[in-house]
């Protein structure tokens, strides 16, 4: 019998999770270890082999591999702790990295801050100018050479650059992913100037159109692919040590994961790392239970993140913003889009009640934790009207002050408007929820769809206690609440079922319909870079998928969509085939007759993924009983809808409950990870896994 | 020739009205209403439920406008607006979109409201059109509004609209902006509200009359999809609210959120002291060839909770095609009362007018009459108006501890616009703005530096495109894209910096391209100081005629200077049309934000931190910031002191005294 | 009070230069009366200001300043047509 284990490295936690080729499913939890992460790796591995009584060597002698979400890239780049770099461009185009487009003075910021203009700033640029060196060097939008390069500039740049102590060199020229034998040129020169330092070219990193983005991400990757080497090399020697005979795989956010040692190499990929785990939990799950459409959303206590899956495939992007840099990356598109449960309720200039976007974070977190909060939070106002339990939050772990709840709220928003306590929680609640409908609904209509064909999964401590009420307003037909054996380290089991994605993309912008052989040939090449990097990873597949897409957009308009592109040798009928799925994914996602055909069409990136199928694959494992009529474990007042007010209701401990369990509203389930709240006139069955299915469609 | 005002034109010349008196004209219409005690008695919860849909709302019909629209200044640089106005035509909610946009949408649907209501009537599905600057709506031609009733149970509801640029709508010049314009009869003819969607369908009549004079009319017509796409998605998610908490409550919030507004936006005003700031902005050149210097004049009076703008003393309309409307004089006001004075307070323009009183007097070039041009009014007067309105407020705000931090120093004095027509790489003809001056200098302010190429402060949200998508898109290739070294007005706080662009024709199958290049601010700055500091610097475009690109770039090199492009150099004027050939280069510099404050009294660290970093040059360093360097880049510490020393007694003619006792 | 970053009102009326309590003015209605005014031309601003005025007009365009007599401190600047007067000033109603 052999393994495959999912870690995740939480802020928090670090979760284990083990699935066996023989069925069986073991999961763990170990403290988080910052700022070294890799301890908290070692004792989560203990813990699962406590648990299956072996000895960690002994576990990871039999261990095929290891699948990893990691935070250290992401750290990295928030607390700039990362290696110095020089960066050479084209001449006359320094300043690129400096103007960001304008975009870098407001990009991810919320709303309000985006209104305070005033105060907006950009952030400092990734390179200081001291180490930003211009190339005389030209090459034109069809990939010609105007300007040879300079060598001998480029020279006297890298010895400039190596005398003032930079670690690496981040090359990115105009065009150069449409021609990149200047970057190819410079990076031989810098192995023969400085042979020490490691250099990343555009081309090779991000090679696609819009010559900032491309910078950004070729300087950042350059910035963090040491801190993950230095992460990842040592970590890998001690699991060998202790017998490990498999391969470290490290999740990446485009949903599957890679090895170890290609990682640093594709830095950019892991930013996402953590955010991918409970995404690829979502998927399998969905499999399972046959939903093909729906929205992940994951309220924590500090954040609340929102991910849609249509027809069976998460909806990726493949650009994000990082601190207000604009970055491509291939990234499962999961948006954050408030502030969890730790969201504080305010009182604004003028006399209203708001709720966020401002987090009282982890620390000093809601008021109720005790820990020196004293803005009243979501969660104290859960608290203060009886749905989630003082002594039973996430399952007795922590103790929670109602008292500490109540006078918060009361000072800072009951007293101000003239409101009861009561009042006043209920309305920071039903805020909270509408505000929620507003921003869930707006990643759904904007991804061109239509919240009435979704089901939505609510996963987080913070997440059920509210899912029911703000889906009923936003429309969904049925709300999931994974319950099962894996609820407590959901991530980690989605990172054990992942597979091996790796993706190569290129730009090469041509009128539409392209010539095939321009076509063919482009995604030939990156299907041979795929299919080489494949065998490197030295992993027992048990098949392997390749996806192409392409980047089209109608000349006139900006926005590209990215479509689907058949594989094999294809000809022009086949070709004219992927302007029309461009056309139909284009009104779909914008609207109808908002395509300008009449400008013709262009095709600008494309890419293709590989996917291989790793061969464990772990099951959920089936509710050990059935219990239909269960009995509450308590009741008490509860407000869970401000137009019933105060109800007695029902209070069921899930552990009592089993598959097949029927429960009505009011009523409030509590279980180790969460609270689910269930308002009067909605119904809620447990399936054969453990999940909590919630019919809210014509229900509000 | 003196401008003669056209009889009968008087009845589109419109002056918004307050509510009653909407009402009371739009006597042919039935309107929605809600009394002050529905207002009182709408709970903290239902409010803030609503209030945060509406402006969700407000959200949806701006995303979708972009999804929707062809125009690159909507869907990549945000240039466009998205309000719901209440049944009266007070804006309730603007989107962050052209704050300038947003502000004068309502004077159209007042207008429409007084003038419409018998004739042609408001019915469910009917939406109106209009680009009649003197209506309001826009502040050109180009800015295009559509705007719909939304009719609830036979009332008039609330009104939606849209309103963005469209790359042509006609007249002499490409673009619409005919540079040698002497009048409105140039420029594109304005159309006053028509119905241009009667019940749901688009009245094709209507449309081809609104295409024809285009020469875009099937982006034109997409455009015009998209509007009424948005408005539509704003209806339906109406329509939806109040059936979800009833036409009288949705409206009591409306109303109440205008209210807010006001009530904050009165205390923000009653805890600074009364006062009178004046100011002037001014600007060269009305048209092609025109060498005078003109002026808007503001006296500022602030009393109480209220703000006077009184524009009295501002020159006369005058041949050209830079004037306002009295639509794009409003639209000079509100962006700055949007950003420096509601950084805090929801952007609810019904409620915020209320606080403000302008005095105008009609014929002037920010309050013109028919037939007076003004195919350039939003990037001309109008955006000097809000030059002079941003001066004015930054100096009251100075006033105050706090709201001090919300000021910023004039930012990117205008638009340098640059319109370039032809025949693009592929054979195919094109005309388009390049929109790299959307990355103006942002003013200082009292506490830090402007933000470099950080935009405008009408567009929180602007962007430019890449490079690359310029030179994939259209037959031109870069020398440079940069900012530009001084540019941001000095001061103890440095205004924000512009850029610069230098481009040459590439690669198009006739050889050059068509150039339109309009941008004041050539003979003075146009983006001041505060405090003392300096403006930014000019707007300066260069056409070098017969350069040595060819031999530089066989020789290996891209030149970073205009010395270096060699060739013969024309200093462009303010509004001129050309043709850029083969061996031409065309330089763009726009303009930065101006400074905050005495530049010797900003920190010499800071000084040498910005020509290390080529923001600020040596001699700008020695001569502004009185800042001598070692050869390191560090700071000289006893040079500066007596340079500085040196410097301020020279400011005032008294003698330089000896400083070799040190 | 502190009027903007060099000029305080006090509270018995007197505008005084902040750095070094100069009067600037006795009278909110004229707050900079003995300020020193300067008149130089545009170009003097810095290499900021490119090509000269009179490549684009006839008008006289100069840079305008205002000192403080105690300490020099520039207390107003302005590039404007020197045809004209000066537009920009400020008063504030009361000392209060």
């Amino acid at each position: 019998m052999t393994y495959a284990i999912g870690v995740d490295t939480g802020g928090t936690f670090t979760d284990g999770f083990l699935a066996g080729t023989d069925g069986m499913l073991v999961s763990a939890k170990a403290h988080s270890t910052p700022p070294d992460f890799s301890r908290g790796f070692i004792n989560v591995l203990g813990e699962l082999a406590n648990a299956i009584g072996s000895s960690v060597e002994e576990l990871l002698s039999r261990t095929e591999y290891i699948v990893h979400g990691t935070t250290s890239t992401l750290n990295a780049v928030i607390t700039g702790d990362v290696a110095r770099v020089g960066f050479l461009t084209t001449r006359g185009h320094g300043d690129s990295i400096r103007i960001m487009n304008l975009e870098g003075r407001y990009a991810g910021l919320d709303p309000s801050a985006v209104q305070n203009i005033s105060r907006t700033n950009k952030p400092a640029p990734l390179v200081p100018h001291q180490d930003v060196i211009e190339i005389d060097e030209r090459i034109d939008h069809k990939g010609a050479v105007i300007v040879p390069l300079d060598e001998q500039g480029v020279r006297a740049a890298v010895r400039k650059l190596r005398d003032r102590g930079v670690r690496a060199i981040a090359v990115s020229l105009l065009w150069a992913f449409r021609n990149p034998v200047h970057e190819r040129r410079i990076s031989e020169i810098v192995q023969e100037e400085a042979p020490e330092l490691y250099v990343a070219l555009s081309h090779e990193t991000s090679p696609r159109i819009r010559e900032y983005t491309r910078s950004a991400t070729t300087i950042i990757n350059t910035q963090i692919g040491p801190v993950l080497k230095g992460y990842l090399a040592p970590l890998e020697e001690e699991l060998r040590a202790k017998k490990f005979n498999g391969s470290l795989l490290i999740m990446q956010g485009s949903g599957g994961c890679v090895q170890a040692a290609d990682a640093p190499k594709h830095a950019v990929g892991t930013l996402g790392s953590v955010l991918t785990g409970g995404v690829v939990g979502c998927l399998r799950l969905a499999e399972r239970l046959g939903h093909k459409n729906i929205i992940s959303t994951d309220m924590g206590g500090t954040t609340f993140l929102a991910g849609l899956v249509r027809d069976g495939k998460p909806s990726t992007t493949t650009t994000t913003v990082l601190h207000q840099h604009q970055i491509n990356t291939a990234m499962v598109d999961v948006r954050t889009i408030g502030a969890g449960g730790g969201a504080i309720a305010w009182i604004d200039g003028g006399g209203n009640l708001r709720v966020g976007p401002r987090s009282a974070g982890a620390r000093p977190g809601p008021v109720c934790y005790g820990e020196g909060g004293h803005e009243p939070t979501v969660t104290d106002a859960d608290l203060v009207l009886g749905i989630i339990n003082a002594d039973n939050f996430l399952g007795g772990r922590k103790k929670l002050s109602k008292e500490l709840a109540a006078e918060a709220i009361r000072t800072k928003i009951s007293e101000p408007l003239g409101l009861t306590v009561e009042q006043g929680a209920a309305a920071i609640y039903a805020i909270q929820n509408a505000q929620t409908a507003d921003l869930v609904r707006s990643v759904v209509v904007n991804g061109g769809h239509d919240p009435r064909d979704f089901v939505l999964y609510s996963f987080g401590g913070a997440g059920p206690v509210h899912a029911v009420n703000y889906s009923a307003d936003l429309g969904v037909s049925e709300v999931v609440v994974p319950l099962g054996s894996t609820a407590a380290v959901f991530s980690a089991y989605g990172l054990a079922s992942s597979d091996i994605v790796l993706t190569a993309e290129m730009s090469d912008p041509n009128n539409f319909p392209v010539d095939p052989g321009t076509l063919n040939g482009n995604f030939e090449k990156l299907e041979a870079e795929l299919a080489e990097r494949l065998i490197k990873q030295k992993l027992r597949l048990s098949s392997v998928i390749f996806e192409r897409e392409a980047e089209l957009r109608y000349t006139m308009q900006m926005a590209e969509v990215t479509t689907p592109v058949p594989e094999g040798t294809l000809g022009e009928a086949e070709i004219a085939g992927i302007g029309a799925s461009f056309e139909q994914l284009y009104e779909r996602i914008y609207g109808k007759g908002a395509g300008f055909s009449d400008a013709g069409l262009q095709i600008i990136t494309y890419r293709v993924r590989a996917v291989g199928i790793l061969p464990i694959r772990p099951d959920l494992a089936a509710h050990e009983r059935a219990v239909a009529n269960p009995v509450p474990s308590s009741t008490r007042k509860v407000f869970l809808d401000t137009r019933k007010g105060w109800q007695d209701t029902a209070i069921y401990d899930y552990r009592a409950l089993g598959s097949g369990s029927k429960l009505s509203g009011p009523a409030v389930i509590e279980t180790p990870t969460t609270t689910v709240a269930l308002p009067e006139g909605f119904a809620g069955v447990v399936d054969t896994y453990g999940n909590l299915i919630i019919r809210v469609a014509n229900c509000a | 020739m003196p401008l003669i005002q056209i009889a009968g034109s008087e009845r589109f010349a419109y002056q918004p009205k307050p509510a009653e008196h909407t009402r009371k004209l739009a006597s042919g219409a039935r309107l929605h209403t809600v009394s002050d005690g529905d207002i009182d008695a709408i709970d903290p919860l239902t409010y803030e439920v609503i209030r945060h849909r509406l402006a969700a709302i407000a959200g949806e019909m701006g995303d979708g406008l972009k999804r929707m629209s062809g125009s690159v200044v909507v869907t990549d640089c945000n240039d466009f607006g998205a309000t719901i106005l209440d049944e009266c035509g007070d804006s309730v909610v603007v989107g962050l979109y052209n704050t300038q946009l947003a502000a004068s949408v309502d004077m159209a649907v007042k207008w429409t409201l007084e003038n419409r209501s018998r004739q042609a009537g408001f019915q469910a599905g009917d939406m109106f059109l209009c680009n009649d600057p003197w209506v309001g709506g826009g502040l050109h031609q180009n800015d295009v509004t559509l705007f719909a009733p939304l009719v609830h149970e036979g009332e008039v509801f609330a009104w939606t609209a849209v309103v963005c640029h469209q790359v042509d709508l006609g007249g002499v010049s490409p673009g619409s902006w005919s540079v040698e314009g002497r009048d409105v009869f140039w420029e594109s003819t304005p159309i006053p509200p028509v119905k241009i969607v009667e019940a749901g369908s688009i009245r094709s009549d209507i449309e081809d009359m609104y295409l024809r004079r285009s020469r875009v009319p099937r982006l034109i017509a997409l455009d015009l999809r998209a509007k009424i796409g948005a408005n539509n998605i704003a209806q339906e998610r109406l329509t939806a609210l109040i059936a979800k908490y009833s036409a009288q409550t949705v409206k009591a919030v409306m109303k109440r959120m205008m209210n807010d507004a006001e009530a904050r936006l009165r205390a923000k005003l009653q805890s600074l002291p009364d006062g009178v700031w004046s100011g002037v902005a001014h600007q060269d050149s009305f048209r092609h060839s025109d060498r005078n210097v003109y002026k808007i004049l503001l006296t500022m009076t602030k009393s109480g909770d209220s703000l006077k703008f009184d524009f009295t003393g501002t020159d006369k309309e005058t041949e050209g095609f830079a004037n306002c409307t009295f639509a794009g004089l409003r639209g000079g006001i509100m962006p700055i009362v949007l950003t420096m004075l509601c950084g805090d307070i929801p952007w609810s323009p019904g409620g915020l007018y209320r606080c403000l009183d302008i005095v105008s007097e009609p014929g002037t070039i920010n309050n013109c009459n028919f037939p007076a041009g003004i195919g350039k009014a939003s990037v001309a007067s109008a955006w000097a108006t809000q030059n002079v309105v941003s001066e004015c407020v930054a100096g009251m705000l100075d006033v105050h501890p706090d709201h001090r931090k919300s000021l910023m120093c004039v930012c990117c004095g205008t638009w340098d616009l640059a319109v370039l027509a032809g025949l693009d790489q592929r054979g195919n003809p094109f005309v388009t703005m390049i929109c790299d001056s959307m990355a103006g200098g942002l003013g200082a302010r009292v506490d830090q530096d402007g933000v470099d190429t950080g935009g405008l402060n009408c567009i929180p949200m602007g962007r430019v495109a890449d490079v690359e998508i310029n030179e994939f898109s259209f037959p031109m290739l870069y020398l440079w894209r940069r900012e530009e070294m001084d540019s941001g007005g000095p001061g103890r706080f440095r205004g924000g910096m512009g850029g610069s662009s230098c481009f040459i024709p590439h690669d198009s199958p006739i050889g050059g391209v068509h150039l339109v290049v309009s941008a004041t601010g050539k003979a003075l700055p146009q983006a001041t100081g505060v405090s003392g500091g300096y403006p930014a610097g000019t707007q300066y475009d260069v056409l070098k005629r017969n350069a040595s690109i060819a031999e530089l770039f066989a020789a290996g090199r891209i030149p970073s200077s205009l010395e270096e492009v060699g060739g013969v150099a024309d200093i462009l004027e303010a509004h001129l049309e050309t043709h850029l050939g083969e061996r031409d280069v065309y330089y763009t510099h726009w303009q930065g934000g101006g400074g905050y404050g005495d530049p010797l009294l900003r920190d010499p660290v800071l000084v040498a931190r910005d020509v290390g970093a080529r923001k600020v040059s040596t001699r700008a360093a020695n001569d502004i910031y009185g800042v001598l360097l070692n050869a390191d880049g560090s700071t000289d510490e006893l040079a500066t002191r007596r340079r500085r020393t040196q410097i301020r007694c020279e400011r005032v003619g008294e003698p330089v005294p000896d400083q070799a006792a040190e | 009070m502190k009027i903007d970053d060099n000029v305080r009102l006090q509270s018995d009326g007197n505008i005084v230069c902040s750095h070094c309590g100069h009067q600037l003015g006795t009278s909110v209605g004229n707050p900079l009366a003995n300020a020193i005014r300067r008149e130089r031309p545009s170009q003097d601003a810095g290499p900021g200001v490119r090509a000269p005025a009179s490549h684009f007009t006839e008008r006289p365009i100069g840079l305008r300043q205002a000192f403080c007599p105690g300490c020099y401190v520039l207390l107003a600047t302005e590039i404007a047509p020197t045809d004209e007067p000066s537009y920009r000033h400020w008063e504030l109603s009361s000392a209060d």
